[in-house]
């Protein structure tokens, strides 16, 4: 289904959004804003016509309710916690959500307690991603492109099994830092990771150099080295 | 890009100088250049930017008194060419934070509006540069979902036990028994539609909001036709995922009853309020 914004219907659509939404200024240089009062009543009565368009669907009470549901459900809530469990770092960021071809930048608040961190979605009240400082086995500082298309410095976390978050805060430094507090306090250790310059494919740095890549085989030339060497030496 | 004071309109000579004593604000976009975008506004006014830092904000010069008239062509034309003038920034900068319709400011005590838009700017900058990020690269969308109450409500009475049974009894009572009983029925058949409409709301809304970044829940309207308006939203979507929105639509719009309209892409109107 393909979206519409060009015929005599949509106009409806769009009156509803300039006129009565759209970013608020709130300072007495204003000389008048429409919806409120005078100016906003004026232009409705000259549109008359549409007025029966604008009043409200037959089921009142029950959009009322419906709506108040929806209001009520969405209410900023705290991401829940486990007990005894606390909240190290809350910050504004966003997490790379992707499932099968959909990807996009997800935005909410992250939470990094003393055992996991997690991204909390306010607008749903959903966690879209959570991983338990002990699942983490290696960061990075990445740039790359967010959502405005601007360079952002990005941190790459490496979890057990091998799965690869994105993340990307305020202060994605400060996020990263809060992270490795929290690791050092539980006595965790990390490693820096890097790309696997043949697959692309994230893994420890020390790993990478002195074991080679995981998946697809790629060997560092020193370790190359070092094999033909012992063999040499058989 | 054009430079210098050229650019702006300055009222002429024999205009009084209170005719310039506003500026109307269409939006605030991504970019902190000195521009014209020509006579493209309301009543063909010369629309230019006033920058601060890397934002600007798109005005035109006119009076400090707001647009009003009692004709709807009028007022619909100068609606259009307002949303004209925000998609031609949109286009330009890339994103930006519309403003409602007839959103003008003044100058304040000596200083000229200029200063005025200049003052807010700074005055705003942070909450500004925090809205674009938001919205940066998304687009809305409005999205409305209708039913045929009256296919609705035959499928409601053919699965409803109750109501179903109702409906043999009235055949068989006389008139004014078979009134209360239709008021009975009446009710009970709106209970379900309600439960009905509930329930469609919830599945639709969960549907939906795994596509989108963030969405408003609007009132219902009244429609011309015998259809029934049972969601309407306002969706925030991620650049080029329209697609997968508008392919979910596609199945609610399939379904039996049931039908969706899809507008779009908006500027983001409804989520730069407070």
């Amino acid at each position: 289904m393909e979206p519409t914004r060009d015929s005599h219907a949509t106009l409806v659509d769009l009156l509803d959004r300039i006129l009565d939404k759209g970013l608020v200024l709130y300072a007495d240089i204003i000389v008048s804003v429409a919806g409120i009062p005078l100016i906003g009543v004026n232009l409705r009565a000259a549109l008359a016509g549409m007025e029966t368009m604008l009043k409200y669907g037959v089921m009142q009470d029950w959009d009322e309710r419906i709506r108040a549901w929806e209001r009520e459900n969405r209410k900023e809530r705290e991401l829940p916690l486990a007990s005894g469990e606390q909240v190290v770092l809350k910050m504004l960021g966003s997490y790379l959500y992707s499932q099968g071809i959909y990807t996009s930048w997800r935005q909410g608040y992250l939470y990094v307690t003393d055992r996991r961190i997690a991204l909390y979605l306010l607008t749903f009240g959903e966690v879209l991603f959570e991983a338990s400082l002990q699942s983490i086995k290696g960061l990075a500082m990445r740039g790359g492109k967010h959502l405005s298309g601007a360079e952002r410095e990005h941190l790459c976390l490496l979890l057990e099994g091998g799965e690869v978050a994105w993340l990307h805060a305020l202060d994605t430094r400060q996020l990263r830092e809060a992270i490795e507090r929290g690791m050092a306090a539980l006595g965790l250790t990390w490693e820096e990771i890097d790309t696997c310059p043949q697959c692309g494919e994230e893994a420890p740095v020390k790993e990478l150099l002195h074991n080679g890549c995981d998946r697809c085989g790629w060997v560092s030339p020193r370790v190359k080295q070092d094999m033909l060497r012992t063999t040499a030496a058989r | 890009m054009q430079h210098g004071d050229s650019i702006r309109v300055a009222p002429s000579e024999g205009e009084a100088a209170t005719k310039v004593e506003g500026r109307y604000l269409y939006c605030v976009a991504d970019g902190g250049e000195k521009a014209s975008l020509g006579p493209i506004g309301i009543d063909g006014h010369q629309v230019y930017t006033v920058p601060y830092k890397d934002v600007c904000a798109v005005v035109h010069d006119c009076p400090a008194e707001p647009y009003q008239s009692a004709d709807a062509e009028v007022v619909k034309g100068w609606v259009i060419a307002h949303q004209r003038v925000v998609d031609k920034a949109w286009e330009k900068w890339g994103t930006v934070l519309p403003l409602g319709f007839d959103t003008i400011v003044s100058g304040q005590g000596d200083s000229d509006p200029q200063q005025s838009v200049e003052n807010w700017l700074a005055a705003d900058y942070q909450t500004l540069r925090r809205r674009m990020e938001t919205v940066g690269g998304k687009a809305e969308y409005g999205v409305q979902v209708f039913w045929q109450p009256r296919i609705i409500a035959r499928r409601i009475a053919e699965m409803d036990a109750e109501i179903g049974r109702l409906e043999e009894e009235i055949k068989s009572k006389p008139r004014g028994l078979a009134y209360m009983y239709r008021q009975k029925l009446e009710n009970a058949l709106k209970r379900e539609m309600e439960a009905k409409a509930d329930e469609c709301f919830r599945d639709f809304f969960s549907r939906i909001k795994k596509h989108v970044c963030d969405v408003r829940v609007e009132k219902t309207k009244k429609t011309d036709d015998d259809r029934q308006m049972i969601m309407n939203l306002s969706c925030l979507v991620d650049g080029d995922k329209s697609t997968h929105l508008g392919e979910e639509l596609e199945a609610i719009d399939k379904m039996e009853g049931f039908s969706v309209r899809f507008t779009g892409p908006w500027p983001p109107y409804s989520f730069v309020g407070a």
